[in-house]
């Protein structure tokens, strides 16, 4: 099975030079992204799987590192974001 | 009945008061403006007095309901309509009375979405302003005193409109320690600091996200929607687009501004 | 999708800060004396003591005790 992830509704975002600022206007939290970070929230406005996270990812920043190791970045990541409440699962 | 029509920012402000105990306090802080200066005021503040106790602490509850929204405190209580016009704001005493409309004022602002009450203070050089954040004890009364003879547009609550082009400061009638300057003009705002009281003067630059992160708990504001929240960081978002923050190290004597101006 | 160069190459995503959003609610004490007891949180008036220490309607209130950074050096 391959789980999709999107933003929540009630989330804003806003791109600072290289950083994002995430408002939460339900739970009232504001959240940091680095760029990467920011770059994959961007992609979240639609429903979207790890590995089309994972690819978008390695396609845009050229990355060098092994496929596993951006794949377990972008799920520490989405798991992170899921825990703040900014993400849920895609029905 | 007193009747005091004021100016705030770029709104007139026409309060009438049920009682004269509240005079002086009204006429030192804000501008009084004749009858041909008043046509149509933005908002009509009525002030009464007898209500609650003298000041327990500053948890202030809000409510929305029925076209109306209500802050209340142990000292106050305001009870505005929904599009702002109408404001009855009933107070203990002179000191709630100043809270009350700091409150009021804050949320007008935001609900116009024309600016923010920003907690610092702010002193005119060469023709251009320089806001002096921080929570209490952070230095910014040190900041305005050590900064006379340059005129100073607040002490406490700077009063800033921002829109997409520009990011303005007006004299503020909310302070702490100094008298209002009652000007009727602002000035553009170039720089804000963040201050730190330290044994040596620095000024470093902070990056955006975290000036705008920095900034939130520094505006003055009582949240009853999340719409409104949603407001003040687009509104900042702006303000820190246009104008540089920086963290500012100071000791405590006059060459600071060498770094700013 | 567009292809840009990062001159930086990848960094993981991450998360570089997360809290609550909190304005301030705390104004001073007027006129006279600003108010140094407060800890800098906004919100919230448990460390004040529970009666007005500010007995007259405009008089200056009672010194803060401190836990402001404006002490000498």
């Amino acid at each position: 099975m391959n789980v999709k992830y999107v933003q929540r509704d009630q989330c804003e975002a806003t791109q600072l030079e290289d950083e994002w600022v995430i408002l939460d206007t339900h739970l009232y939290t504001i959240t940091k992204l680095n760029e990467v970070g920011g770059f994959c929230w961007s992609l979240l406005t639609q429903p979207r799987s790890l590995d089309m996270l994972v690819q978008a990812v390695t396609d845009k920043y050229n990355a060098k590192s092994s496929i596993e190791t951006v794949q377990q970045d972008v799920e520490n990541f989405l798991s992170d974001l899921i825990s703040y409440g900014l993400l849920e699962h895609a029905s | 009945m007193l009747n005091f029509p004021t100016k705030i920012g770029d709104f007139i402000f026409e309060i009438q008061c049920t009682t004269n105990v509240f005079k002086e306090f009204l006429c030192t802080h804000f501008i009084t403006l004749t009858k041909a200066q008043v046509q149509k005021p933005d908002i009509t503040i009525v002030i009464k007095n007898n209500y609650g106790v003298p000041f327990v602490n500053y948890d202030v509850s809000t409510k929305s309901v029925d076209c109306k929204i209500f802050y209340k405190r142990a000292d106050y209580l305001i009870e505005v309509n929904n599009l702002f016009q109408h404001a009855v704001i009933s107070v203990h005493n002179e000191l709630a009375l100043k809270h009350a409309l700091m409150n009021l004022f804050s949320a007008f602002l935001v609900h116009h979405n024309w600016g923010l009450l920003i907690h610092s203070s702010c002193a005119v050089e060469l023709r251009v302003a320089h806001l002096f954040a921080g929570q209490s004890g952070a230095g910014k009364s040190t900041i305005a005193r050590l900064s006379e003879p340059r005129k100073l547009l607040s002490d406490e609550a700077s009063i800033i409109k921002i829109t997409e082009d520009a990011v303005i400061v007006y004299d503020s009638p909310f302070r702490s320690e100094l008298k209002p300057l009652h000007l009727q003009y602002a000035y553009p705002l170039k720089s804000i600091q963040f201050l730190n009281q330290a044994l040596q003067n620095e000024r470093v630059l902070i990056n955006k996200a975290d000036s705008l992160i920095q900034l939130i708990d520094k505006v003055f504001y009582w949240p009853y929607h999340s719409e409104e929240t949603a407001r003040i960081i687009q509104l900042l978002n702006l303000l820190v687009k246009q104008v540089p923050i920086y963290k500012l190290h100071f000791e405590k004597n006059n060459r600071f501004w060498e770094l700013i101006s | 999708m567009e292809r840009t160069k990062n001159p930086t190459g990848y960094q993981k995503p991450e998360v570089l800060s997360h809290q609550p959003v909190r304005f301030e609610t705390a104004q001073s004490w007027n006129p006279g004396k600003g108010n140094l007891n407060h800890p800098g949180t906004g919100n919230d008036g448990v460390n004040w003591p529970p009666n007005n220490p500010n007995p007259t309607p405009g008089g200056a209130g009672a010194p803060g005790r401190g836990r402001g950074r404006g002490r000498k050096r």
